[in-house]
């Protein structure tokens, strides 16, 4: 006979435990060997029991999930801990593969795919919610450029005091007005001047005015007609 | 006979006495054509003249006939002096003309009232002199009668008083300075708050006396209308008025004034206490801030509430309602089937809770950032309202914005989006975020039908849209500023520039 797989669960709700060991408690390959309702009694019961597999809600009253993931896997390398959380946001679900979960599941799916992720982890694998996974996917393959296309990088790299003298370049004021304006030398102003045409990749001050007014640093009509 | 007296000392003599006869002849003859003069002057004089010698009239001319009211000289020389004069003066002018003949101290001008020949009363000016007439002491008398030009003066003296009650009873301080900003006039208001009298004031510079200080007070409008010689306005706050505790702000005025040459020879300055009213439209705005504050910390309550307990027990529910009949086999199929209707409607509870929650305040500012979020608002506010909504930022990812910074941001634009889709009938939107240190621009402009700024901020605060208030508000919260600019048909564009303060770390 195989060896049933051990499960201990970390989730301040009574009610919610006793749901999910109903639920495992339909596959015989699984054991609910113990249940912790906060972060500290978890991680003694995974010490102690050295679970297969542990199930860790993120909120917990006294430490957050993704730390007790993290303590645990660096305790115990042969346990897993599957996440299954109220969240269903991208940044929860890569901080808690990240503290070494492998799988994630969202409360209100825990029904339908918590034995499906069970199975997952034992074996070695990734599991992720099909629920958030399409969130997920759509991110990862938008993100980077959308990103891209809303800011813009280059005038990302300009210090505040270039950017100070970039504005007031693009509203028409010289060299010699900047500089008494901002109780500097002409030639610092120079400086910051040739440095922010560098940055942007700029040669005149019709494309400075231009680049500027494509931002919104200074007022033109951005109407396509 | 004497010797040498002969018939050539004789002639020459008699020429001698020839000439000098002529010679005097001539004087006579002068004298009598200046005699004429004076008389022919003093007949067709426009003043009355008149001698008078003790208290009777020796002789007037036809003027003095004229003035009251008789036909010839006659019917008034041989009469008294007093017989003339009403009643009420008529001890006193004839006192006068006593002590002038007698040679003592008499006034050489006086005015005086006149009783003419039907009874009726003049007002008459006069200016007498002693001289002599006929070897005695005599007065002579000019008269000019100013019955018309006393009522005229008087009708103006009486305007003037009216007018000063009318400025005296302005709640405003009103006051007349000369270029130096010397006051010339100034009305009861002016004077009285600061405990002085109107005419304490008159010559001093209304500085000084007013605040104390030597120089003109910060933003004087009365200073810029010196330059620009046009009426000036401005609100000015004062840290030590005289006679007021405290500090206080005045709406006040400046007007110059421009003689008919069209030179400025003063200026009008109106000021006016509007301290109270400053103190209660800082106590709306501040109240306001409070309410938007308490808004966003109730709507982080509550969204933080529902996500974390409702969401949380609801999910508990469902887990429950789905695991409920997994001891007890022999359970009827309806009743599996009803558990999985409550289990789905559960499921789309929690999912709607969680709508809400985001709605509520979005959880990806405080994990994805404000240029994220605003961009994933804007692509959802597209793709519900139709409109075409062009987001770009620059410079913002450095920024470690203060998270009440961000949420009124993310708020404004907001608004922002939700006034145009309410009310500018707008195809395309523009959206831009940049820093620009000290500052962050944020503008939002759209190509819709626009409307009438002036007349819109004015009936602002009687309407129930309180799109632009609510913005207006907030940008004060950011200590920021915000302009907009409209024109019917042509679109708005609204600019909001506040300074950043970043994230108090720790």
């Amino acid at each position: 006979m195989v060896k049933k797989k051990t499960v201990l669960i970390v989730d301040d709700h009574p009610l919610f435990r006793e749901g999910l060991k109903a639920i495992i408690g339909r596959d015989t390959r699984f054991e609910v060997v113990g249940e912790a309702g906060n972060g500290r009694k978890g991680r003694r019961m995974a010490e102690k029991i050295k679970p297969d597999i542990v199930i860790i809600d993120i909120s917990l009253p006294d430490k957050s999930g993704i730390e007790l993931t993290h303590e645990i896997r660096s305790l115990l390398g042969e346990t897993r801990v599957l996440i299954v959380s109220m969240h269903s946001k991208i940044e929860y679900i890569s901080e808690a593969f990240q503290a070494g979960a492998t799988g994630y599941v969202v409360k209100e799916s825990a029904s339908d795919r918590l034995l499906a992720a069970l199975d997952s982890v034992t074996e070695g694998d990734y599991f992720l919610d099909s629920s958030v996974s399409q969130q997920v996917v759509k991110k990862l393959m938008e993100f980077p450029l959308k990103e891209a296309k809303i800011t813009d990088a280059a005038y990302g790299t300009l210090t505040p005091r270039e950017q100070e003298i970039m504005r007031l370049l693009a509203e028409g004021l010289s060299g010699k007005e900047i500089a008494e304006r901002l109780f500097i030398s002409p030639k610092t102003v120079e400086n910051h001047r040739s440095s922010i045409m560098n940055k942007l990749d700029l040669h005149s001050t019709m494309e400075l005015v231009r680049y500027a007014a494509r931002l919104g640093l200074i007022d033109v009509d951005l109407w396509k007609h | 006979m004497e010797r040498g007296l002969t018939y050539e000392v004789l002639k020459k003599k008699v020429k001698e006495l020839e000439k000098e006869a002529a010679k005097r002849r001539y004087a006579e003859n002068a004298l009598m054509e200046s005699e004429e003069r004076y008389r022919m002057a003093v007949e067709h004089s426009n003043d009355g003249v008149a001698i008078l010698k003790g208290d009777n009239h020796v002789f007037v001319n036809q003027k003095f006939v004229e003035i009251f009211g008789y036909n010839v000289p006659d019917d008034i020389v041989g009469k008294p002096v007093w017989a003339f004069v009403h009643s009420d003066d008529r001890k006193r002018v004839t006192e006068i003309n006593r002590q002038r003949q007698k040679g003592k101290q008499a006034p050489t001008r006086y005015e005086c009232k006149g009783v003419r020949k039907d009874g009726g009363t003049i007002d008459l000016e006069v200016s007498a002199t002693k001289t002599m007439y006929r070897g005695e002491p005599v007065s002579l008398v000019f008269l000019r009668e100013v019955t018309e030009r006393k009522l005229a003066e008087e009708a103006v003296r009486e305007r003037e008083a009216h007018m000063r009650a009318v400025l005296d009873a302005s709640i405003d301080r009103i006051r007349y300075v000369d270029k130096d900003m010397r006051i010339i006039w100034g009305n009861k208001t002016t004077a009285m708050v600061h405990g002085m009298s109107p005419e304490d004031i008159v010559g001093k510079l209304c500085h000084k006396i007013f605040v104390g200080r030597d120089n003109p007070c910060q933003g004087c409008p009365t200073v810029k209308a010196r330059e620009t010689g046009k009426t000036e306005r401005a609100l000015i706050r004062q840290t030590r008025v005289k006679g007021i505790e405290g500090e206080t702000f005045w709406d006040t005025y400046c007007v110059p004034l421009m003689s008919k040459s069209g030179k400025i020879e003063g200026y009008i300055q109106v000021a006016r206490n509007i301290t109270d009213q400053k103190l209660a439209e800082d106590h709306i705005h501040a109240l306001t801030q409070q309410l938007m504050k308490a808004q966003e910390s109730e709507r982080q309550m509550i969204s933080r509430e529902l996500h974390d307990r409702v969401a949380q027990d609801l999910s508990t529910l469902k887990i429950g309602c789905d695991t409920l009949f997994d001891d007890n086999p022999e359970v009827v199929p309806e009743l599996r089937k009803k558990a999985l209707q409550l289990s789905e409607i559960l499921h789309k509870t929690i999912m709607t809770i969680r709508d809400l929650t985001y709605d509520l305040r979005p959880p990806s500012l405080d994990q994805l950032g404000l240029v994220s979020t605003v961009y994933q608002y804007c692509e959802d506010f597209a793709e519900q309202s139709g409109l075409s909504v062009d987001f770009h930022s620059a410079g913002m990812d450095n920024l470690q914005l203060d998270s009440n910074i961000e949420i009124n941001v993310y708020r404004l634009i907001q608004e922002g989006l939700n006034n145009i889709k309410k009310h500018a009938k707008a195809k395309d939107v523009f959206i831009r975020l940049v820093a620009s240190s000290p500052n962050v621009i944020l503008r939002i402009e759209d190509d819709g039908r626009g409307f009438d700024v002036e007349e819109r901020m004015a009936r602002i605060s009687n309407e129930k849209r309180m799109g632009l208030r609510n913005m207006e508000e907030r940008v004060r919260l950011l200590q920021g500023r915000m302009f907009i600019q409209s024109r019917p048909t042509r679109g708005t564009k609204i600019l909001i520039e506040f300074p950043y303060k970043e994230r108090i770390s720790g």
